[in-house]
């Protein structure tokens, strides 16, 4: 699992915090799986870069230190990244990119805030201002198409987000099968409660990743949402199918999905044979999850709790 | 109807939690439901806050968890003779903090959830038994951060980071002021220098959810807590 891995590191990071092999891979590791962990960043990226000995290998790593001060509002820090990574790669879109974010960082900054509202917004029509340059060049950008979009999502206005899904969706008339971002746009529409929409989207991701059991998951919780149970319930089944033992939350999403269709009275309902079978079978799933946990585990003790809910104790 | 709305007191636990929980996800709305209990002195009505337990940090317009979550909730509740007294939220989006009025999407989801907890415990919690909202004001986080790490004198608990709403009469959800609500060890800045110890010792990201759990269920949940 990606997170015990990480566990790992970090604790091996209180040990030596100076091991200069040590620090690449823990930020190797969470560029790779893109994990935001501006505080891990700093530790890591900060001693490496002053040691000098880094050659190319240092600039994806101040890229990354770059982000990281961002998120952390180190303007200063982020900055200089910037500028080393301007000198060396004059000309890049991927660095105006970068210009880009440093100005929606800047736009939640304190002293930003602190202005009248009519100023706060120059900063992020400075960034959408880089972004749509570089889109009139090339219109195909991809790292300026995303970042106009996640622009416009994090500002969290109607209209941000409006304009957010429309760049999106023509995004993806371009690029239909990347479903990365179908996934984005789901999640877009989800924040702005259009269930129906974020179905759509995840109907795109689940043709894309027929076996991906974690997109049928998704689906079904969607449509469950939607009060559409017995479709939810048959993308929880394919989840299940996907994965049967560890996959918690399909089963547990099961059987309050075949307790809905209950009416809420579970097993004790008339109910189709059918949803009883999928409330058995997810309630079997659910309880044997629990029962091979280690009863040291500090989350077995979820299972108590468990076990009393479903009748099992 | 009721004449006067009600008191609200959050012990140092419930805030610190949901303030850890948010600190954990500065990126993602977070948020979680608040056990407690509801006493009552003559027409007044105190909602007390003991315990805040994080729910989810992902997909929080997804139903299934949430349902899931508190049927296991209401197990727990019925096992430690408390109940079910509010939600708490923290929007993703640092400049959108309003739960009165008009609201970002997020937090008009997330007034949907506090006034389904709050139509639940009413439905169940007997005559006069009402929910509570702790909304998490980034903005005033960031300002309560600043003043914490500089220990400046400005942290005379007026900025606890987060705002408390209970129901009107009119059935809305307004923010309590000063006088009708207290959170534990805030009022002389004990509380927010805990929160900067506990930060830094890296409590929040020990801090699990109910997300977590279902992610991977060695982790504990609800039972557990990062905070004393």
């Amino acid at each position: 699992q990606m997170s015990a891995q990480l566990e790992k590191l970090e604790e091996q990071l209180s040990l030596s915090s100076r091991d200069g092999k040590l620090l690449q891979t823990i930020l190797t590791h969470l560029r790779n799986n893109r994990l935001r962990r501006p505080d891990l960043v700093m530790k890591c990226a900060v001693p490496l870069l002053s040691r000098g000995w880094l050659g190319n290998a240092q600039w994806d790593i101040r890229e990354q230190l770059f982000l990281a001060a961002l998120d952390l509002h180190k303007f200063d820090l982020a900055n200089e990244q910037l500028e080393a990574l301007s000198n060396r790669f004059p000309n890049s879109t991927r660095v105006q990119t970068l210009t880009g974010m440093q100005c929606e960082a800047e736009a939640t900054s304190t002293p930003i805030l602190a202005l009248p509202e009519e100023q706060r917004s120059m900063k992020t029509e400075a960034a959408m201002n880089i972004y749509d340059r570089i889109l009139e060049e090339d219109p195909c950008n991809v790292a300026a198409s995303k970042r106009k979009v996640a622009a416009l999502r994090s500002q969290g206005t109607e209209k941000a987000v409006r304009d957010a899904t429309y760049t999106l969706n023509q995004y993806l008339n371009l690029y239909p099968t990347d479903m990365e971002a179908w996934k984005e746009l789901a999640d877009i529409y989800l924040e702005a409660q259009q269930l129906e929409n974020a179905r759509k989207a995840l109907e795109e991701v689940v043709m894309l990743q027929p076996v991906n059991y974690l997109a049928h998951l998704k689906m079904a919780e969607v449509l469950y949402s939607l009060n559409d149970y017995p479709l939810a319930r048959k993308y929880y089944a394919q989840s299940l199918e996907l994965n049967p033992h560890a996959n918690p939350r399909a089963a547990i999403g099961m059987v309050v999905c075949t307790a809905a269709m209950e009416g809420g009275k579970g097993r004790k309902g008339k109910g189709e044979a059918a949803n009883v079978q999928l409330y058995d079978l997810s309630r079997s799933l659910l309880l044997d999850r629990y029962a091979k946990l280690p009863s040291t585990a500090p989350g077995a003790k979820v299972g108590n709790l468990v076990r009393k809910w479903l009748g099992a104790e | 109807a009721r004449s006067s709305m009600s008191r609200v007191e959050v012990n140092k636990g419930a805030y610190l939690t949901s303030l850890l929980h948010a600190l954990k996800y500065p990126s993602a709305s977070v948020n979680g439901v608040l056990l407690g209990s509801r006493s009552k002195s003559g027409a007044e009505q105190t909602i007390m806050v003991e315990k805040a337990v994080p729910l989810l940090h992902a997909h929080i317009a997804l139903a299934p968890m949430m349902d899931a979550a508190f049927a296991l909730v209401e197990e727990y509740c019925k096992q430690n003779n408390t109940t079910i007294v509010g939600y708490y939220h923290a929007n993703a989006t640092h400049d959108q903090n309003r739960f009165t009025g008009q609201v970002s999407h997020s937090l008009a989801l997330a007034r949907r959830i506090a006034d389904k907890i709050h139509e639940t415990v009413k439905d169940t919690g007997g005559a006069g038994a009402e929910a509570c909202a702790m909304i998490v004001d980034n903005n005033q986080l960031e300002i309560l951060a600043i003043n914490i790490q500089n220990r400046s004198s400005q942290n005379d608990g007026s900025s606890t980071g987060v705002t408390i709403h209970v129901k009107n009469n009119r059935d809305e959800w307004v923010a309590i002021d000063a006088k009708n609500h207290k959170i534990d060890g805030t009022s002389d800045g004990t509380a927010q220098a805990e929160l900067l110890e506990l930060v830094q010792k890296g409590a929040h990201q020990q801090l699990t959810d109910f997300d977590n759990h279902m992610d991977d269920c060695t982790k504990g949940w609800l039972t557990t807590s990062v905070v004393e």
